[in-house]
């Protein structure tokens, strides 16, 4: 164990009693500051004169008179030092006993709490969550100064061994709901828990499967609490920001910070917004591709005139056309994303001038074909939580749209609506508030009411109706 | 898939009242020409009066029981449910082979001539299949979403039509024929293929009240007018010499220059004649006791199928498979008659 590790470190010393005695400090190079372990652990032990006692009593002696740290753990097993020692603790072993001290001692580098960009707000906190585990728990805490607030300890990984941190309200969360996640957490048989996405797999209900992810994720504190108290459950994953929330329902996707922080006619507003951009970002293309193929007549005169004046012009078929610049939009997406910063300005420029005004200007490409691409692109960053099903489905749509039309979106549409209404997230309907359809939780889905209104009741997630194992099942 | 929650009657009627729209949807209807506007509408309610008298049987044994009559049958007559199942999977497979042609003459004729309708077919009790297997529950969700996309295009379908209304003092007169009272009424018993769903899958529904088939019932009165009313004085006589009446007042319709709304037409067809056939197959899966069974609903769906493509080269099959007569005698026993069976011999022991 640690054999042949550079970053294990022991420092040995004897405490000074009448008959000295051998004792040794082990730490993990980098996890501990070396200030702490100065100042707080080796100076009080090395200048404290001690009673001429037992190891055992010397051991007590420390943990009660001598050491500083305001954290102090006592243990026994190989197992427990090895954990404490990698969590970034001191652990403190003396000579003829068994009984073992972790010193809290971290001192390991991380990121400092600033905004997660993946989740931007105009008014409201500028926090979000960062790697440690406990630094994480603190921005919750810090919100929710309630003592029903409960985080409990469970460690997944087989090599790992990382830590997780079930979070809930005790009044609010529903106990089958933590059952159920508490057994899918240990069935986990992954070497690694690296991060939050390892472990939605495992919290998906079994026979839901779907496009759709029944498992919600947030870097932020504010949204984590927001959700806590309406009986949901999140998971504190150690070395990763994104917390992960459960149950997920559909509606969520819609939700953000900042609808709670605007007035409520312009939070409705956006909400609707954000719904008409889901669905175009997802039909458009397929539509615009079904009507240009198969059903030009449905398109206003006017338009039908300069579209298919566009469309002669370039030499491949619509559906093609559609496909490509999909698809070499989401290349260049990707490139984005992964391409260091300094050199992102050169692909948008790539993009902008080559792939689009050129394509245009040389008859490879429609500017009508362009334009909506490129709308159902731009609509697809409005809930960018959906965009993996956004565009997997904007490409199914675009191919059942050239070989079907219409026909084969609607047919399309019907399967997506089956599997999104038969999915559930622990046992909770997926697609609760519209279907099945709750008049009451309606306040927040379309329309954001105004607080008063929503103050008056908060609707917790296991009493939505046809929620399994659960007593509320009303309608 | 959630088997075991049961889901609002109130959403089941919903579903009933979208699959018993069908009927008008996908029906190349023909009402009588000579009797007049009011007269149809008599012989309309006359046929739904008489589709609502299907469902009372059922009605009894979920009100009393608070099960579906399929479950009454097999706690009742065990041993005899082997002989029932099979009427009412012959029956299942019927009507939706009786849905199924209709659209598909409805595609070929309005949508696209020169398709595959085998392939069509195909692809169409696919996705049936795959929502068969998700279960009612799934199927009563989706109808939610349908049902506002079906309100939204009657919506503007109907208003798009308003600006061609040229309603003058024929429509009160009431002028027609017993025959074609009779006729009509036939037609507008189509919907009572609903009451027999409602026996066989009522049992996974809670909070039922009678007034709810009744409430669905005038709905759907509501709704049958209202397309005969737009196609008797929007159309006029433009309509008479054509099929799918209700296809045409789609077409015809026209908000501030923008017209085609026909595709929300089309749209809703495929989507209602999916929910009755989907629908359908669950019952059958119900009625074998093997509800969810994905190899159950895969081997009825081949039996459609056949029979659809049998049809296609057979016409006497197409004639058999599509006649209203024997299509209302089959709904009439497996959803009066059978249920009232029951109801006598087994009914009042348990409840006297």
């Amino acid at each position: 164990m640690f054999a042949d590790s550079a970053d294990f470190t022991v420092r040995e010393l004897t405490l000074s009693t009448e008959k000295p005695v051998k004792a040794a400090i082990i730490t993990i190079e980098g996890m501990c500051s070396k200030e702490v372990i100065a100042l707080s652990i080796l100076t009080p032990l090395l200048s404290y004169s001690f009673s001429d006692s037992s190891p055992d009593e010397l051991l007590s002696e420390i943990k009660t008179s001598v050491l500083t740290s305001s954290e102090i753990v006592e243990f026994n097993t190989l197992q427990e030092a090895v954990m404490f020692s990698t969590s970034g603790f001191a652990v403190l072993s003396i000579d003829g006993t068994g009984r073992m001290l972790a010193i809290g001692s971290q001192g390991f580098p991380f990121r400092s709490v600033s905004e997660p960009e993946s989740e931007v707000v105009q008014r409201g906190s500028r926090e979000g969550f960062t790697e440690p585990l406990r630094i994480n728990m603190t921005l919750i805490r810090r919100r929710m100064k309630n003592p029903d607030l409960v985080f409990e300890t469970l460690t997944v990984g087989k090599e790992s061994q990382t830590q997780l941190m079930l979070c809930y309200l005790q009044k609010s969360a529903s106990p089958e709901i933590l059952n159920k996640i508490r057994k899918r957490l240990n069935s986990c048989n992954l070497e690694a828990v690296l991060a939050s996405g390892y472990l939605s797999e495992y919290l998906e209900d079994k026979g839901s499967k779907s496009i759709f992810s029944g498992v919600g994720i947030s870097e932020r504190p504010d949204t984590v609490c927001g959700k806590l108290s309406e009986g949901r459950i999140a998971i504190l994953i150690d070395g990763t920001p994104a917390v992960i929330i459960v149950p997920h329902l559909f509606v969520e996707e819609f939700q953000s910070v900042d609808d709670y922080s605007n007035r409520p006619y312009y939070a409705t507003f956006i909400r609707i917004l954000k719904y008409l951009s889901f669905m175009i970002a997802v039909f458009l293309p397929g539509i615009y591709t079904g009507f240009a193929q198969f059903h030009p007549e449905y398109f206003p005169t006017g338009l039908l005139i300069k579209t298919s004046e566009s469309l002669s012009q370039t030499p491949l078929p619509v559906t093609l056309e559609v496909l490509l610049i999909t698809f070499v939009y989401e290349i260049m997406r990707e490139a984005g994303l992964r391409i260091p910063k300094p050199l992102g300005h050169a692909v948008s420029i790539v993009g902008a001038l080559v792939i689009g005004e050129s394509a245009v200007s040389a008859g490879i490409i429609s500017s009508s074909t362009l334009m909506v691409v490129a709308t159902a692109a731009i609509c697809s960053y409005v809930t960018s939580p959906l965009y993996p099903p956004i565009t997997v489905l904007r490409f199914i749509y675009i191919i059942v749209g050239g070989i079907f039309g219409l026909w084969g979106i609607v047919l399309a549409t019907a399967i997506v609506l089956i599997n999104m209404c038969a999915k559930t997230s622990l046992g909770v309907p997926y697609m609760s508030s519209l279907a099945p359809f709750s008049l009451r939780s309606m306040r927040d889905v379309f329309i954001r009411a105004d607080w008063k209104s929503l103050a008056k009741r908060t609707i917790r997630v296991q009493k939505f109706p046809e929620t399994e194992d659960s007593n509320a099942d009303e309608n | 898939m959630q088997t075991k929650i049961k889901f609002p009657a109130k959403r089941f009627m919903l579903l009933l009242f979208l699959c018993s729209s069908s009927v008008i949807l996908l029906q190349n209807y023909d009402l009588s020409e000579s009797s007049s506007f009011m007269y149809n509408i008599v012989s309309m309610l006359l046929g739904l009066a008489v589709s609502f008298l299907f469902f009372v049987p059922s009605i009894i044994i979920k009100r009393k029981t608070d099960l579906d009559f399929m479950s009454f049958a097999h706690i009742k007559t065990p041993s005899a449910i082997i002989f029932i199942s099979s009427f009412y999977c012959a029956y299942f497979v019927y009507t939706a082979e009786y849905f199924l042609l209709r659209y598909m003459d409805m595609f070929s004729q309005k949508l696209n001539s020169e398709a595959n309708i085998y392939a069509v077919a195909l692809f169409l009790l696919a996705v049936c299949i795959y929502a068969a297997y998700k279960g009612t529950n799934a199927i009563a969700r989706c109808s939610i979403f349908i049902f506002l996309f079906a309100l939204v295009s009657f919506i503007l379908i109907f208003t798009g039509n308003i600006s061609n209304v040229k309603a003058d003092s024929s429509v009160y007169s009431f002028e027609g024929s017993t025959d074609s009272l009779l006729n009509n009424a036939l037609f507008f018993t189509t919907p009572a293929f609903t009451a027999v769903i409602f026996a066989t899958l009522s049992g996974f529904t809670k909070n039922f009240r009678q007034r709810q088939v009744l409430f669905t019932t005038g709905f759907l009165a509501l709704l049958f007018g209202l397309i005969m009313f737009f196609v008797a004085f929007a159309l006029g006589k433009y309509s008479t010499a054509q099929s799918y009446q209700g296809f045409l007042l789609s077409k015809s319709a026209h908000i501030g220059g923008v017209n085609g709304f026909d595709s929300l037409y089309l749209s809703l067809s495929v989507l209602i004649v999916l929910l009755v056939i989907s629908l359908l197959l669950t019952c059958i899966g119900k009625s074998v006791g093997k509800s969810g069974s994905l190899s159950t609903v895969v081997v009825f769906t081949a039996i459609i199928y056949v029979l659809f493509i049998c049809s296609g080269y057979f016409n006497s099959v197409k004639k058999i498979l599509t006649d209203e007569y024997i299509f209302v005698f089959f709904t009439l026993t497996a959803s009066v008659v059978i249920p009232s069976v029951y109801l006598i011999v087994f009914g009042r022991k348990d409840y006297d």
